[in-house]
């Protein structure tokens, strides 16, 4: 057998996967030995999977004397796979690419998210962790590490830090002064020099797959002084805390005293002693939190005056000592949006009397807005004062009216099923956006809450209709038609019998 | 086109005995050269638009050796552009992708190969199929057989190539007819070296001008009566010219292996996956000394009849490894046998698909049940394992990662002017319901996937408007077509605009002006911006003045036509929804126009360069997402798709959803402002302009600002 090494790089349009395997071959033609490369870029140059594919034989041959290499990688048969990107590198696994016999696997621990996973009204990313893991166990030798950090610090692409892990590898017949020779002395040349350097110095000083230390644990307070009823776990208290300093900066201390008060209410109803309560209300606090601090006109000027925003911009955007900053931000509250802010009455009124702000020109017109400009300021600070009016306007009213009901419920479940509970504490979760989006959310909301928790609630729950209520919320949160959702209450729903 | 070739150009100029090294369609290019064509000309597509980008831009170098260069319209005036070798003795090259390219071309390449040529006449072949392809899955094959064109098939060194090229010509003037050399997507990028030879002046070119007119001679007219006689020609003459001048040059190859039961017959093109699945089954060495005999096709048409003979009689069976259906090879070489009642088995599809690429693990397959069924005491077959083995790596793989992987399509480039477009006819069709869109080829061709997933159909290169045609006769709701500038130019002017005037036809057209045939690598059009005019626009769209679209459309009749530049969408929006209101019965036409993004970047960035070079102010713009009032419902990214524009984990710990974020490689083109207006989507998104070396006015500002609010913020 001829002695050769079969290299595939997969990577994305654009990210220089093209240059990386011209690197490799001008290497070994400088080794002189004999090499050949092809690809299939096509329409892929746009952002789509790219995959690049090289043998390099370990000697020279005479021309006309040279041995027939392949056209296309073999499944079982790469020796190195480099990937720039992680879900690329599952899907190389799942074409047969890396050979738990034979095949050293490096990639990139970064995401470029599909649009598939992108559009997903909640969460649709693939499981990263899944994809490493199921790497350890299906390449030889595996390599996770991130790339494309390595290029944004040294302000290069992708290319060059691959370049350097294979590099570090030390699999290719060549040392590190041939793979530094391809760099060009200009400006780029340079920054690929250091982010080749980079990924190799990391890759030979064993600083990779350490995914499992990355994953930051959220802080927890110990000198917690949150005084409860009973005894509760950390992470629940730490919870409590944030939800109530969270409420506090949306509305008042007082607003945060209602939101510890509800929670303990929910607390009141459990038995510590009982398996898995605990992150129950977890949940169901963070999502009480959420709804309670909902975003309006006053919370959204509120947050685009906030101290700190415009240090995080900075960052950002890579702002540097002398440069000037300008900063606009898109507006465009709707009329819904108006009404919400008004007091209940006069919100009720304008809410059944929509076509009156037809009369008004500048409602639902954008705006740009430059919050460091003085009147820019000036007027999100006016809007965002409208928070002192929040408690008596209307939409707090509607929604409540809405909290109160779900609470309830939930207590009614902690004492009768902790599943449906536990089913029942994220079903807010379905209410966020604004405008169509929240509109959207608050039917899907309202047509579960209607069909498969005020029916039942108030009688013994089964696991049934624990599992068909998560059901509900997950077709709802995964179909983007509606009348998925119909069609499986319709089905479900029907099957309790109806109490007045 | 800002893309520079000048490595590569160096590369055509190697002499005798340099040694090339690159890629597969420069080395056609190279081979082009060595074999004194005059004349080359083409249409842009993958995988060999570099063929004809290097030789554009090689211009000055193509003067110099008298070779004249065209960059046609289509690939109707390349096809018919060969026709100066039907009365000179002059050769010609011309290139396109297929099997589109060729279909278009098919007209002229009928005439053409009816008359026949007297000088080399040969046409490159950019068999776009299999993995990669962005076109219909058909053969060019059927083609040649119907035309008399003779078909190459190279086996994918590069030396081989560019002897085939060589041949090629050589083979064109012999037998009078125009050869195809049919390059695989994977040929063509195959990085591999051969030796130069000198590049030849043509006999008659540019620069050797003839004074001669040739003289009218009706036989050389596709037209009766000399059609009877030209068709007589083609079997009588020319085909047994050619398969002599095959058999001469020794084109196709024959490799004598010790099995003595079966053989295989295989495309020049297939070889090397041919030797890697019999290597791994232990049949080969690497060096392709097999132990099962193989005729290698470097010529798929005409075949060889003696040749396949002589090579096929005494075995049992042998195999036809023969790609695309139908099996016109396997069909031809049965229907031999049969004819000559040879006991020989022809085998093909069957053992190996009707249908997709032959990779070296489909041909595994295919030769090992082959042999086991045919050549029955042969046990020297290792190996066996290798199908089941590499299922089972599948397999655990995918139960491993436990979920299905999301497909990764092409999209819009980052900041591209098309994508705006598409934003606001998602946003028309929720206020409007939904539209029948005839879509057609194009970088556009990219909102037919996720988040747009628009378009009924799609019918060729510039055939939206026409494909609309019948639709719009029977639709209560005005369907609309959408061709890009390249598309109106390639074909659809004529074959969308012309009919529908003709017809008096009511229906809306989109003409998408991004300034270039984008998809392709942005090549240049009748309508692309001057380049001194580029250079004014700096880091503007190039194609809001370019009027030509326009003009060509009011000269042929068009009474409703608008234009709008495609990152106003609102304006966008107010247009279509105009075209759709309209009491105008007739053609309505919208030119939207922006230029595309990956040529104005690479504009912009020397220009950007510059200016932070010369301490000159210079503003850049970003844009940003504020996660505290991002709920993420990704609304955002179902109107826009834009790479830049993605999702990060939320830093909020009550919040569980991932959240909307801009990455650096944001260009700032605005489309994340205009939709989050005209949507109405959340308050989240920011604009940044950063302003390197500002002007005292913005310091001024600046200061003046900050003072005013820090004063503010003390007291209020």
């Amino acid at each position: 057998m001829l002695d050769k090494t079969s290299i595939l790089i997969t990577a994305l349009g654009g990210e220089g996967g093209g240059t990386l395997m011209n690197w490799i071959l001008e290497c070994a033609r400088k080794k002189n030995l004999y090499v050949q490369g092809t690809s299939v870029p096509g329409v892929a140059q746009r952002t789509g999977s790219t995959s690049y594919y090289i043998e390099i034989c370990s000697t020279s041959f005479e021309f006309g004397k040279e041995p027939v290499l392949s056209m296309y990688p073999v499944a079982g048969m790469v020796d190195i796979v480099i990937s720039s990107e992680l879900l690329e590198t599952a899907r190389v696994m799942e074409r047969g690419f890396v050979n738990p016999e034979r095949t050293t696997l490096i990639s990139s621990e970064s995401r470029a998210l599909t649009n598939t996973e992108k559009s997903h009204l909640y969460d649709g990313r693939f499981d990263s962790k899944n994809i490493i893991e199921t790497g350890f166990k299906m390449a030889k030798k595996s390599i996770f590490i991130d790339l494309q950090d390595i290029a944004e610090e040294n302000f290069t692409i992708i290319s060059s830090p691959m370049f350097g892990a294979i590099a570090a590898t030390k699999l290719l017949p060549w040392n590190k002064e041939v793979f530094e020779t391809v760099f060009s002395e200009d400006e780029y040349g340079k920054k690929s020099l250091a982010g080749f350097r980079s990924a190799f110095n990391k890759v030979n000083n064993k600083e990779y797959n350490l995914i499992n230390q990355k994953i930051n644990n959220t802080e927890i307070d110990k000198n917690n002084t949150l005084k409860l009823d009973i005894q509760v776990p950390d992470s629940l208290k730490n919870t409590i805390n944030l939800g109530m300093s969270r409420c506090e900066e949306y509305q008042n201390s007082s607003y945060a005293e209602t939101f510890l008060n509800r929670v303990n209410n929910l607390i009141s109803h459990i038995d510590p002693k009982e398996e898995n309560v605990f992150p129950i209300i977890e949940t169901a606090a963070k999502r009480l939190c959420l709804w309670m601090a909902y975003e309006d006109i006053p919370r959204v000027a509120q947050l685009k005056i906030s101290k700190t925003r415009i240090a995080r911009i900075k960052k950002e955007v890579n702002f540097k000592e002398g440069q000037v900053l300008v900063i606009k931000d898109y507006f465009k509250p709707g009329v819904d949006e108006i009404i919400a802010i008004m007091p209940n009455k006069l919100g009720k009124w304008f809410s059944r009397n929509k076509k009156i702000f037809k009369l008004f020109p500048f409602v639902g017109k954008g705006m740009k807005i430059n919050p460091v400009s003085i009147t820019g300021h000036l007027l999100l600070k006016l809007l965002s004062s409208f928070r002192y009016i929040r408690l008596i306007s209307y939409r707090y009213n509607e929604e409540v009216k809405e909290i109160n009901t779900w609470l309830e419920a939930m207590k009614l479940s902690l004492n009768s099923s902790l599943k449906y509970a536990d089913a029942l504490s994220d079903l807010p979760h379905l209410l966020k956006g604004y405008g169509d989006t929240l509109m959207r959310g608050k039917e899907k909301y309202s047509k579960i809450y209607n069909a498969l928790v005020r029916p039942i609630i108030s009688r013994n729950i089964s696991d049934i209709e624990a599992n068909n209520l998560k059901e509900a919320i997950s077709i709802a949160m995964n179909s983007s038609d509606i009348s998925e959702l119909d069609g499986f209450l319709l089905e479900k729903g029907s099957q309790i019998p109806a109490i007045n | 086109m800002e893309r520079s070739f000048k490595k590569e150009i160096e590369m055509l100029k190697l002499k005798e005995g340099e040694i090339f090294e690159g890629e597969g369609i420069l080395a056609v290019t190279k081979a082009l050269l060595q074999s004194g064509v005059s004349y080359v000309g083409g249409y842009q597509g993958s995988p060999v638009s570099n063929l004809l980008d290097v030789m554009v831009q090689a211009k000055e170098y193509m003067q110099e050796l008298g070779v004249h260069v065209e960059a046609c319209a289509n690939e109707s005036s390349a096809a018919a552009m060969l026709g100066a070798s039907i009365n000179y003795k002059a050769r010609g090259a011309v290139t396109w992708k297929s099997i589109v390219g060729t279909n278009v071309a098919s007209d002229a390449l009928s005439h053409l190969s009816s008359v026949g040529v007297k000088g080399g006449a040969v046409i490159i072949i950019g068999e776009d199929y299999g993995e990669g392809s962005s076109i219909i899955q058909e053969r060019t094959h059927s083609v040649a057989l119907k035309s008399t064109i003779w078909l190459l098939d190279p086996k994918p060194n590069l030396e081989n190539i560019v002897n085939c090229v060589e041949s090629a010509f050589e083979l064109s003037e012999l037998s009078n007819a125009p050869v195809m050399i049919q390059m695989r997507i994977r040929a063509c990028h195959l990085q591999g070296r051969f030796k130069a030879k000198d590049n030849i002046s043509p006999s008659i070119s540019s620069i050797k001008k003839t004074s001669k007119v040739a003289d009218h001679n009706y036989d050389l007219i596709a037209h009766p009566p000399s059609t009877y006689l030209q068709e007589k020609l083609k079997y009588e003459e020319r085909i047994i010219k050619a398969r002599q001048f095959i058999i001469d040059k020794g084109i196709n190859e024959i490799i004598k292996g010790e099995m003595q039961e079966v053989a295989i017959i295989v495309q020049g093109g297939l070889y090397n996956n041919l030797i890697c699945s019999l290597e791994a089954m232990t049949l080969s060495d690497s060096f392709g000394n097999t132990k099962v005999s193989i005729l290698v096709l470097n010529a798929v048409h005409p075949l060889i009849p003696e040749e396949i003979i002589s090579f096929g009689k005494d075995f049992n069976a042998i195999l036809i490894v023969e790609e695309g259906q139908p099996p016109y090879i396997e069909q031809e070489i049965g229907l031999l046998f049969h004819q000559r009642a040879i006991s020989t088995k022809v085998i093909g599809k069957g053992y190996l698909p009707m249908a997709g690429e032959y990779t070296s693990e489909i041909l595994f397959k295919g030769v090992r049940d082959f042999i086991v069924e045919f050549a029955k005491d042969f046990k020297d077959l290792s190996n066996t394992d290798y199908i089941s083995e590499v299922a089972d790596i599948r397999d655990k793989a995918k139960n491993l990662l436990a979920s299905e992987i999301p497909p990764r399509p092409p999209g819009f480039c980052t900041g591209c002017p098309e994508r705006p477009f598409f934003s606001a006819l998602k946003m028309i069709e929720k206020d409007i319901g939904k539209i029948h869109i005839s879509t057609d080829i194009g970088c556009h061709s990219f909102a037919t996937f996720a988040p747009f997933s628009f378009g009924q159909s799609i019918l060729g290169y510039g055939m939206s408007l026409a494909a609309s045609a019948g639709v719009q006769s029977f639709s209560e709701k005005r369907p609309i077509a959408i061709m890009g500038d390249g598309g109106f130019w390639h074909n659809g002017l004529l074959s969308g605009v012309a009919s529908r005037l003709l017809n008096g036809g009511d229906g809306i057209l989109i003409v998408l002006q991004n300034g270039y045939t984008a998809a392709t690598g942005t090549q240049d059009l009748i309508s692309t911006p001057d380049r001194n005019y580029r250079k004014l626009a700096n880091s503007k769209s190039a194609t809001e003045n370019d009027q030509k679209i326009q003009n060509a459309l009011k000269g042929l009749g068009v009474k409703w036509l608008k234009t709008v530049h495609t990152y106003n969408v609102g304006k966008v929006k107010e247009t279509l929804l105009e075209a759709f209101n309209s009491s105008f019965k007739g053609l309505k036409v919208i030119v939207a126009e922006g230029e595309c993004q990956l040529e104005r970047q690479r504009r912009l960035r020397p220009f950007r360069a510059e200016k932070l070079r010369m301490k000159k102010r210079f503003k850049r713009i970003r844009f940003g997402v504020d996660e505290e009032t991002c709920t993420g419902d990704h609304s955002c990214i179902r109107l826009s798709g834009c790479p830049t524009l993605t999702l990060k984990p939320s830093s909020d710990p009550l919040k569980v959803d991932p959240v909307a974020h801009i990455t650096d490689g944001c260009v700032g083109c605005g489309l994340c402002g205009e939709n989050a207006i005209e949507a109405t989507l959340c308050p989240s998104f920011w604009k940044a302009e950063i302003i390197s070396n500002p002007n005292k006015w913005d310091l001024f500002v600046n200061w003046f600002r900050s003072r005013i609010l820090r004063l503010f913020i003390k007291y209020a």
